[in-house]
């Protein structure tokens, strides 16, 4: 009876439709549609603070071909996404598996996986800062007291290349995979108890368990997480920016800081916009391939 | 029924947006709250209720230096001038970004300041006005200033600023140590430093009676300070100008970069220096060092301290040239769009009578006006130490005119830090440093 009503009275439905719709897709259209159009334009243009300053074309595109700061950004990114991504796919597992397990903690579990998402970017920022200070950090003095590094040797997480990049790594995983986490737990949550129950019966090792029965069937999960992960990875930019600047120098440089201070400490928007057209090209191309592992599923 | 209230809770809805923005247009009536800081500095400048009949001025002078500018702006005020000029001290440390955006969004004082090393990025975002025409009506001499001066704020043919004051970095002695040293002061009440052996000759006499928690010389471990020494000791060396012309490509002398850098790495080591002196220029004040290397504005300060027996002199030269590092302030005329042609001559009537009138009294700062005639006036020499030091003006290496100049800057004093930290050698600082040279040129 109402399906008929709806289409006898299409015009009508469709007036009320519009007046529910109209707030929302007139903001989006505004502050999300139309800077996408905009940037555009000024990556055609040399773009100062002021406004235009004149058609460049396509050289702003030509220019970061050639820029080997760009190409030093991208490289710092491609291997944050390589060492993050697995490690965050892993834990994110790890831990899901652990808050499906029967017990008396199991909502408090779940509840402090996911805690360390809801804190801000500055904040998680400065507490890796306060943990991994040398001399007077928390990481440090406890690593000497528990006299697993002599007392002389100070492992310098913020300012040496190599242990800066791990810094990183960790405080990011620590601080997103609760949303991972979620996703990876839901899956599990979703598999039906009898194909646990059989393999029991068949007396399959736990081992056996998780190989055959869990991590296969939870395959689409695993891409779909791994490929936000990526895609989220690689527009990494505050908490690089908060602990270590980008530094030493620009060894830890993700290509966001890169396009942020071109904009907006050279003044040099249209150059920046070209920049980040060719993140976005990037990110296009992960996307399409997630959409396709994701419309191949089930 | 349903229906009913589906339409109702659509209406509710859009009406709840109106009432939104109604809220909002009935906020932007009532006059917005200033953000003032205890030393009157102003936070959100834009937002001060200005009055229609007067001029705009935006300082970037707090503290002692901004007494003195007030103190000229109100007897500006009292000469009957062609507009009433009105002065809003801003901070420091973030002056130039809210003047680049409040000149964007159109809502830029008439009057503003630029350091002669801002100035090529504020000429090239199309941010200030050329002034000649006005300053020809308002009777501008520029032959009163320096060529180097003049140079400096002219960008194809015109002039884009008025020069006001050269601050350079100095050194300061304390007479007190001094004489508990047993060093003793030349004819011309100078310390008489001709050549390294010299400096650490008198360094060592310093430290010989430097006890706990002082310092030989005093010198801050990271920031401004030491890269203005390194400046001035690279150009001492005889370094190259950092760029080209055309300011395109890096043409800084990385060799003498290493060896200025080594020198004054060398002074660190050496306990010269005490480590982690947090405010040097207080620090000296305070009585704890026999010399320090600070900037012209540090007088004004040194002046009024009791019991601070100081002496000021050029920076030394312990290499082939006297070079030193050294800054200007100019007035800036921003572009504002619907000021009146009147305005913007009252504008530079404004600033010619700071940089030339008013200059003696701006000397009180400590800054060394850059108005010649008032260098060379009775008024001028008779203000003690300010003549022990005023040549500086004319050995200093200008920064370079860049449009790019302030992320040169940031570049340098950041891998100068680390080098000072030793967090790297000296030889991979200095990489690092040419490398991030030449992306702040890009």
């Amino acid at each position: 009876m109402a399906k008929k009503t709806l289409y006898h009275n299409g015009g009508r439905m469709w007036f009320i439709v519009i007046w529910f719709i109209l707030p929302f897709t007139l903001l989006y259209s505004v502050f999300t549609i139309w800077p996408v159009i905009q940037g555009a334009i000024v990556s055609l243009h040399r773009w100062g603070l002021m406004g235009k300053q004149g058609w460049v074309g396509l050289e702003n595109y030509q220019k970061f071909l050639g820029d080997r700061f760009f190409w030093q950004a991208m490289q710092n990114t491609a291997l944050f996404v390589v060492m993050t991504v697995p490690l965050l796919v892993v834990s994110a597992f790890f831990l899901a598996m652990l808050a499906n397990r029967p017990s008396r903690v199991k909502r408090f579990l779940r509840a402090s996986y996911y805690l360390p998402s809801i804190l801000s970017v500055s904040v998680i920022s400065f507490i890796t800062i306060y943990m991994a200070s040398p001399y007077m950090g928390f990481l440090n003095q406890l690593l000497h007291s528990l006299h697993i590094i002599p007392a002389g040797i100070e492992p310098m997480w913020l300012s040496k290349t190599s242990l800066v990049r791990i810094t990183l790594v960790v405080t990011t995983v620590w601080w997103t995979l609760g949303f991972s986490m979620l996703l990876f737990l839901s899956a599990l949550q979703d598999i039906p108890e009898q194909l646990y129950e059989a393999a029991k019966i068949d007396g399959a090792s736990a081992w056996r368990v998780l190989f055959s029965i869990t991590i296969p069937i939870l395959g689409q999960t695993f891409a779909l997480v791994t490929f936000l992960q990526i895609i989220a990875s690689f527009k990494v930019f505050g908490q690089i920016y908060l602990i270590s600047g980008g530094g030493p120098g620009t060894v830890t440089r993700p290509i966001i800081q890169y396009i942020y201070t071109t904009a907006f400490t050279k003044n040099n928007l249209g150059y920046a916009s070209a920049m980040s057209y060719a993140l976005f090209l990037i990110l296009i191309v992960f996307s399409l391939i997630q959409l396709r592992i994701q419309n191949k599923k089930d | 029924m349903k229906r009913l209230l589906c339409v109702l809770f659509a209406l509710l809805l859009c009406s709840s947006m109106a009432f939104a923005a109604g809220e909002k247009e009935s906020a932007a009536v009532k006059p917005v709250a200033l953000d003032i800081n205890e030393d009157g500095t102003v936070n959100n400048p834009e937002a001060v209720v200005v009055d229609k009949d007067k001029l705009v001025f935006w300082s970037l002078f707090s503290g002692g230096d901004g007494g003195f500018m007030d103190e000229i702006v109100s007897e500006y005020n009292k000469t009957n001038p062609p507009k009433q000029v009105q002065s809003i001290m801003l901070v420091w440390a973030d002056y130039y970004t809210k003047l680049m955006t409040a000149v964007a969004a159109g809502k830029g004082p008439d009057i503003g300041v630029s350091h002669i090393s801002k100035l090529p990025e504020l000429v090239d975002q199309g941010v200030v006005i050329k002034i000649d025409d006005y300053a020809k009506r308002v009777g501008t001499d520029w032959n009163v200033f320096t060529p180097e001066m003049n140079e400096g704020v002219t960008f194809d043919g015109g002039h884009y600023a008025m020069p006001l004051d050269t601050h350079a970095e100095i050194m300061y002695f304390n007479r007190d140590w001094l004489r508990k040293a047993g060093i003793s002061l030349n004819k011309d009440d100078q310390l008489s430093i001709t050549s390294t052996d010299d400096f650490i000759a008198i360094l060592k006499k310093l430290q010989a009676v430097t006890a706990n928690g002082q310092s030989a010389l005093s010198l801050t471990q990271k920031g401004d300070d030491p890269y203005r020494v390194w400046w001035a000791t690279y150009f001492q060396m005889g370094g190259t100008p950092l760029t080209n012309e055309a300011g395109d490509k890096i043409t800084m002398d990385k060799g003498i970069a290493v060896k200025a850098a080594s020198f004054i790495k060398g002074l660190y080591d050496s306990g010269y220096i005490l480590s982690g002196i947090e405010d040097h220029q207080r620090f000296f004040q305070g009585g704890n060092a026999g010399l320090l290397f600070g900037g012209t504005w540090a007088t004004g300060a040194f002046e009024k301290t009791e019991n601070l027996n100081f002496g000021a002199q050029p920076f030394p030269q312990l290499f082939a040239n006297p070079s030193c590092w050294a800054d200007a302030h100019t007035f800036i005329i921003p572009v504002k769009k619907g000021r009146s042609d009147a305005d913007t001559e009252a504008a530079v009537h404004f600033i010619n009578y700071v940089s030339s009138k008013a200059a003696a009294h701006w000397a009180k700062s400590g800054q060394i006006p850059s108005d010649l005639t008032v260098q060379q006036s009775d008024e001028y020499l008779a203000m003690p130490y300010r003549s022990d030091y005023m040549e500086a003006a004319s050995t200093a290496v200008l920064p370079s005119k860049n449009p790019n100049f302030y992320s040169m800057k940031e570049a340098m004093i950041r891998n100068l830090d680390t080098i000072w930290a030793n967090q790297v050698s000296v030889e991979k600082g200095i990489e690092n440093l040419a490398l991030e040279l030449e992306e702040a040129i890009l």
